[in-house]
């Protein structure tokens, strides 16, 4: 950075002082106590900050009432204008930092602008002052070089103050070899724990092989039990042997008797089978001849007929009913003849004629009904003809009387008027005949006399009727003209008729005689007396046709008796030929019934023996199958028991059961043996004995194994409860903890130590020969090349090259040499920091030592280093206003409140 | 699918000593040591009373070294207490607990299935549901395979859990063992991820869970926090997942503001009733106390004792009060005038490598007798050290400017 302007407002004796400021060199000319040294202090003072009231340094505040301060504006590195005040505040004053963009700062500003560095900082490196070269004689070497080179690096005296102390601090910690500083002793301290510790772990190291020796002793324990368990067990069987040991030996005498009768076989239940079977075997037998006995006595004797024959018979003798029945029907036949026969002779009778003789006529005659038709046909037209000859005549009559009557009529016609009063007449004769009927009734009623009631009612019929008649005809009588009319019409067709009506009459005569012609002739064809009557024709007729039929009849009759008289004989044929004697016919069924019984059960009986024979033939030959399979069942036993004879089967039995026994017996001891297999000679006497002590050494092993099993569990329980070792470890760790508290402070002291340690090796070797170089450079300008070389020694000191050769150490130069050394190394210190701090240097007077020549190098020198470097040489030397050309030269002595002082 | 409950439990380090803590008073030596054990005792009553369908225990059971015949014991006693209950457990174990220890063999009661040293899968039926549930135990301290594929993969329908103890991509904390990737473990297509090893509890994914439970009581200055397990429910492919805490105490960082303090007793005060109302929140504890916000006349008390005779004087009445409270350390923080000399020192620090550190540290380090106490340089280490270097570095410059 660059001072632009100085303003101050009470400081020292200055008061409302500005200054401007050049770039280059600034030379602040003025005689003594003008203030020079003040103005210096001023820019010090406001840049670094007031010293405290207490310090070394002066305050300058002013005696007037002047403001105490000022401000300095500065260019900084970035080009930019800061105004830096600072006033009257607290301690270190109030400072105020204004920035170009309006912006205020403080303290904190102020430090980053001046590069952090403080008041010492920048004097020791940019304030050239006759006292501090002066102050470098009495430095070491090591010091100097310190001071020389680590000046660049802030506050080196700080940090070698810094590490004086942690240097001995760290011997009080810890030295690799000692005992007594306090990382060892705690270390000591650790190891001690940790064997403890570990002494702790040993133990519990001891815990699993006790567990294993728990479970160790568990599988022997339990070993033991096995074998004891197996040795009571070889105990108890020898005792059990002891026991079984004379069964044992009864069995084997049982087992050698069995072997003798071992092969004997016998079937089961041998004997009573045997026996069964031959007891039923006998039984059969009896049975047997007992069926051949019978079947002996069973003979047929008789022969009967057979059985077809029987059948026949019996098929004959059903037509009983038959030959009854035309028996019967015989005799029907032959009442029903003689009846007819009477019959017969009646109706000839009736008939008249003599039937012995006309019987043949009779029956050969024509009865036909067309005969009888024809006959009474022609009877009838007989009479028709008669009748209709009568009617005619009647007719005629009537016609002839109506004729009469007409003409009578006619007449009478003429007499209408009186008909009404007919009519009353009419009602009188209604009132008689009422009142008659009414009287006949109420008679009749009376007398229940109907007849009375009858007749009555019949006369008053006739009177009503003939009262009517009279009516009509008088009724006729009223059509009187159109009647006469008519009548006389009438009278004329019945004139025509009438005659007509005789001709008819005429001819019906002569039919009539002719049809009487013809019944006489058919009559006498019928041998009929002429005398008979037409009327009794049909009778005649009737009766000529019954006898015809009876005799038909007859004649059917005769042919039926035939055939039955015929069948007769042929049934009576067939029956004699069925039997050997004689047969009567009229007990002809009842006897070939007898004999057809007798015949049946002559058969039946021959049927039922001959049955009862087979079926003892049957059953004999069962029994003896029967009797066959006994034996060969006795065979089979005996087979089984491997004999042939009775007597060596029971021989057999005996030595089976004597068998069965044995067995039984072995079965039994098997029984008592349990089951058990042994053999005599398993044991011996002694084994007891031993037995038992064997047991009690088992025994008291175990009871061994169990104490040390007890207190094994005790430990390791204990174990498991034990905390100390958790104790142990926690202290171990609380020690370690503070171990490293302890190791921290000393590793904090020890890497500031080596880091400082190592800023300064740094600087030796790196920032040291530039600037030994430049300085060394400096040094030759100074010294107008007297000196050739300006070198750090490898043992830390400078030494100074004569152009000669010849090496000086510093302290061996003279004074001004000395110095001018001194400022070469501080020159050179300065612009090598002008990268990292580019402050302006302020010079004090001093090189007041050197002479002409010498000063004149260092104007020249100073001349080159302003173009990079913003100097500032204050000087009470009159001439030094004037050695560099573009300097500016503030007079100090002549400076005015508010007045810009540049005197060139 | 029926619903499943289980615990999801992992490094339980039983017996492990709490490291990093010197100034304990020690009438709390005792609580300190067993508070794994009283985690185990809370894990296990939790599980009593809520009864689970099972509960998972993911690797480091115990703490490797320390296979404590104790320890052993009180697994075995909490193990029958479960099996009484009629609760199956599901044990793996991990680097810490390996197979190839050689340790006394405990008997466990049927209920405990103990995975073997190849990856297989144990089936129960809860409520006629399938579970399947697959892991492996470390035959070996070092198993640098990814073990994960030999899971099998998960068929629908069926419930697949899986227990892995090892350590996520990316997570350097611990060491690197049985590794895995995020995506590999979502490929098997589980319903549930039971995860152990990282003491740091954390929900890798949320759907299907992956979870590392943390442990249950923390171990180290460096575990602070709320400690505990998971209670889970799977229902239908949902997961809820319930964090209980069963820690003895939490190791915690507490600051304390101290604004306008003057007087000792008024710090004192103030102190204490910080502390207790911590303590009635979060129970049992130990702290490392920082004061912060130091004004000016604090700065004046505060400086005038040592700090170590304030930090006797908090514990003592930390005991006065009864409570388990231990500051184990306590910090001061000064407003900093931080000198650029020891800024510039800890800048230049900072920017050294591992090798500068222990070449700086070797003196030390290679002391026969002493170096195998010692915790190794890492990170954590340089951290501390840094930390205290600049209190330090401050302590001298500020004594050495006020004299």
């Amino acid at each position: 950075m660059k001072l632009v302007k100085l303003q101050i407002y009470g400081f020292g004796k200055h008061e409302n002082i500005e200054i401007n400021l050049n770039n280059g060199i600034n030379v602040f000319y003025g005689e003594n106590e003008v203030g020079k040294t003040t103005i210096q202090q001023f820019i010090l003072h406001i840049l670094f900050g007031f010293p405290q009231r207490n310090a070394q340094l002066l305050r300058y505040e002013p005696k007037s009432s002047a403001t105490y301060g000022g401000k300095i504006e500065i260019i900084d590195d970035q080009e930019r204008f800061i105004t830096i005040e600072r006033v009257k505040g607290k301690a270190s004053g109030e400072v105020t930092v204004y920035f170009p963009d309006g912006s205020r700062g403080g303290e904190k500003e102020l430090s980053s602008i001046l590069h952090s560095y403080s008041r010492t900082d920048f004097e020791a490196i940019f304030s050239f002052s006759l006292l501090q070269l002066q102050g470098f004689e009495k430095m070491t070497e090591e010091e100097l070089t310190r001071t020389l080179l680590s000046s660049g690096t802030t506050g080196i005296d700080t940090l070698a103050i810094v590490e004086n102390k942690f240097i001995k601090e760290m011997g009080e910690l810890f030295k690799p070899t000692g005992r007594k500083p306090l990382i060892n002793q705690k270390i000591e301290e650790l190891r001690q724990l940790e064997t403890a510790y570990k002494h702790q772990l040993e133990e519990v190291e001891k815990y699993e092989p006790s567990i294993k020796r728990l479970n160790e002793l568990e599988t022997f324990i339990q070993k033991l039990d096995l074998q004891e368990k197996d040795t009571s067990k070889q105990l108890q069987q020898y005792l059990e042997w002891e026991q079984l040991k004379p069964l044992k030996e009864k069995e084997t005498i049982v087992h050698q008797e069995l072997d003798l009768v071992k092969h004997q076989t016998f079937p089961p239940d041998g004997i009573r089978r045997f026996e069964l079977i031959k007891d039923k075997s006998n039984r059969n037998q009896i049975e047997i001849e007992q069926l051949k006995k019978e079947l002996d006595s069973l003979t047929i004797h008789t022969t009967s007929l057979t059985s077809r024959q029987l059948e026949g018979l019996q098929s004959y003798l059903n037509r009983e009913a038959e030959w009854h029945q035309l028996h019967s029907k015989r005799i029907q036949i032959e009442e029903e003849q003689s009846k007819i026969l009477q019959n017969q002779m009646q109706q000839l009778a009736l008939v008249g004629v003599d039937w012995e003789k006309s019987l043949q006529h009779i029956v050969q005659a024509d009865v036909s009904i067309q005969q009888e038709d024809k006959l009474v046909t022609t009877l009838q037209t007989e009479k028709n003809l008669e009748l209709e000859l009568q009617q005619e005549e009647r007719l005629l009559q009537m016609k002839e009387q109506d004729l009469l009557h007409l003409q009578q009529r006619v007449i009478e016609s003429k007499k209408v008027n009186k008909s009404s009063s007919t009519q009353q007449g009419n009602k009188v004769m209604f009132g008689i005949i009422a009142a008659i009927v009414l009287v006949g009734v109420i008679i009749g009623f009376t007398q229940s006399n109907w007849i009375v009631a009858l007749t009555a009612i019949i006369i008053s019929g006739i009177v009503y009727v003939g009262f009517t008649f009279m009516m009509n005809t008088l009724k006729q009588s009223n059509d009187v003209q159109t009647y006469a009319d008519l009548l006389k019409k009438e009278q004329q067709s019945q004139q025509q008729s009438i005659s007509r009506l005789k001709q008819n009459i005429n001819e019906l005569e002569s039919k009539k005689t002719y049809i009487s012609q013809q019944v006489n002739e058919f009559l006498t064809s019928y041998h009929i007396s002429e005398q008979l009557s037409p009327s009794l024709l049909p009778e005649l007729f009737k009766r000529l046709r019954m006898i015809q039929e009876q005799q038909i009849q007859l004649d059917q009759m005769e042919t039926k008796l035939y055939e039955v008289r015929q069948r007769i004989q042929e049934l009576y044929k067939q029956a004699q030929e069925k039997v050997s004697f004689d047969l009567s016919e009229d007990m002809l069924f009842h006897e070939l019934r007898e004999f057809y019984l007798e015949e049946k059960k002559k058969s039946e009986d021959l049927q039922y023996k001959e049955t009862r024979i087979s079926e003892l033939q049957k059953k004999h030959k069962e029994l003896l199958l029967l009797q066959q399979s006994f034996t060969e069942q006795i065979h089979l036993l005996y087979g089984e028991a491997n004999v042939d004879m009775e007597s060596d089967y029971y021989t057999a039995n005996s030595i089976n059961e004597k068998k069965v026994e044995l067995e039984r017996e072995l079965h039994h001891i098997h029984l008592q043996l349990g089951g058990k297999q042994i053999n005599l000679n398993d044991f011996e006497h002694l084994f007891e004995d031993e037995c038992k002590a064997k047991l009690l050494q088992l025994q008291q092993q175990r009871h061994i194994y169990n104490d040390e099993k007890a207190s094994l569990s005790y430990q390791t329980k204990k174990l498991l409860e034990d905390e100390e070792q958790s104790e142990q470890l926690q202290l171990l760790e609380q020690k370690k903890a503070e171990l490293h508290e302890l190791v921290k402070k000393w590793a904090a002291q020890k890497v500031v130590v080596e880091s400082i340690k190592q800023m300064m090796r740094q600087l030796k070797e790196e920032r040291l020969p530039e600037v030994l170089e430049n300085a060394q450079y400096y040094f030759q300008l100074l010294t107008n090349n007297a000196y050739e070389q300006l070198i750090l020694s490898p043992e830390g000191s400078f030494e100074t090259v004569k152009a000669t050769g010849q090496r000086f150490k510093i302290a061996e130069l003279s004074q001004a040499t000395k110095e001018q050394a001194y400022i070469s190394l501080r020159l050179a210190l300065a612009v090598s920091l002008q990268g990292k701090a580019p402050f302006p240097i302020i010079m004090d007077d001093p090189f007041v030592h050197f002479d002409r020549v010498r000063l004149q190098q260092v104007v020249q020198l100073m001349a080159e280093l302003q173009k990079e470097h913003q100097l500032l040489y204050f000087t009470c030397h009159h001439n030094m206003q004037y050695v560099w050309e573009d300097a500016s030269v503030i007079q100090v002595g002549t400076l005015l409140p508010r007045k810009v002082g540049i005197v060139k | 699918m029926a619903r499943i409950r289980f615990l999801h439990v992992a490094d339980l380090h039983l017996d492990s000593p709490f490291k990093g803590i010197s100034t304990i008073p020690k009438n709390k030596w005792k609580e300190i040591r067993e508070s794994t054990f009283q985690a185990f005792q809370n894990m296990i009553n939790y599980a009593i009373e809520s009864k689970p369908d099972f509960v998972l225990i993911v690797g480091d059971i115990y703490d490797g070294e320390n296979r404590s015949l104790r320890a052993q014991h009180l697994f075995q006693k909490g193990m029958e207490a479960l099996h009484i209950e009629n609760i199956p457990v599901y044990v793996c174990h991990g680097n810490h607990d390996h197979l190839s220890g050689n340790w006394a063999r405990f008997q466990l009661p049927p209920n405990v299935h103990v995975f073997g040293e190849k990856v297989e899968t144990k089936t129960l039926l809860i409520s006629e549901e399938k579970v399947h549930i697959t892991g492996f135990s470390y035959k070996e301290r070092h198993i640098l395979e990814p073990m994960h594929n030999h899971y099998p993969i998960a068929e629908h329908d069926e419930i697949y859990i899986g227990m892995l103890h090892g350590s996520v991509e990316g997570n350097n904390e611990h060491d690197v063992y049985a590794p895995f990737k995020k995506s590999d473990l979502l490929e098997k297509g589980y319903q549930y991820w039971a995860l152990g090893h990282i003491h740091k509890r954390q929900i890798i994914h949320p759907d299907p869970p992956i979870v590392y439970p943390g442990n249950i009581q923390s171990r180290h200055r460096n575990e602070s926090g709320i400690k505990g397990f998971y209670e889970v429910s799977l229902f239908n492919t949902q997961a809820e997942l319930q964090f209980i805490p069963s820690a003895a105490f939490i190791y915690d960082e507490l600051s304390i503001d101290c604004v306008g303090i003057i007087h000792a007793n008024e710090l004192m005060t103030h102190i204490e009733n910080e502390l207790s109302s911590y303590s009635e929140i979060h129970g049992k504890a130990i702290l490392e106390l920082t004061l912060n916000s130091i004004t000016d006349e604090t700065i004046e008390l505060l400086q005038s004792t040592n700090k170590d005779d304030w930090h006797v004087l908090i514990q003592e009445s930390l005991e006065q009060a009864n409570n388990f409270l231990i500051v184990k350390e306590l910090y001061i923080n000064f407003p900093i005038e931080k000198s650029p000399e020891s800024t510039m020192l800890l800048s230049s620090l900072m920017e050294w490598n591992t090798s500068e550190w222990k070449l700086a540290l070797k003196e030390l380090y290679q002391h026969s007798k002493g170096s195998r106490y010692l915790q190794p340089i890492d990170q954590g280490f340089m951290d501390e050290v840094l930390k205290e270097a600049e209190s330090l570095v401050l302590e001298v410059i500020a004594r050495g400017s006020n004299n």
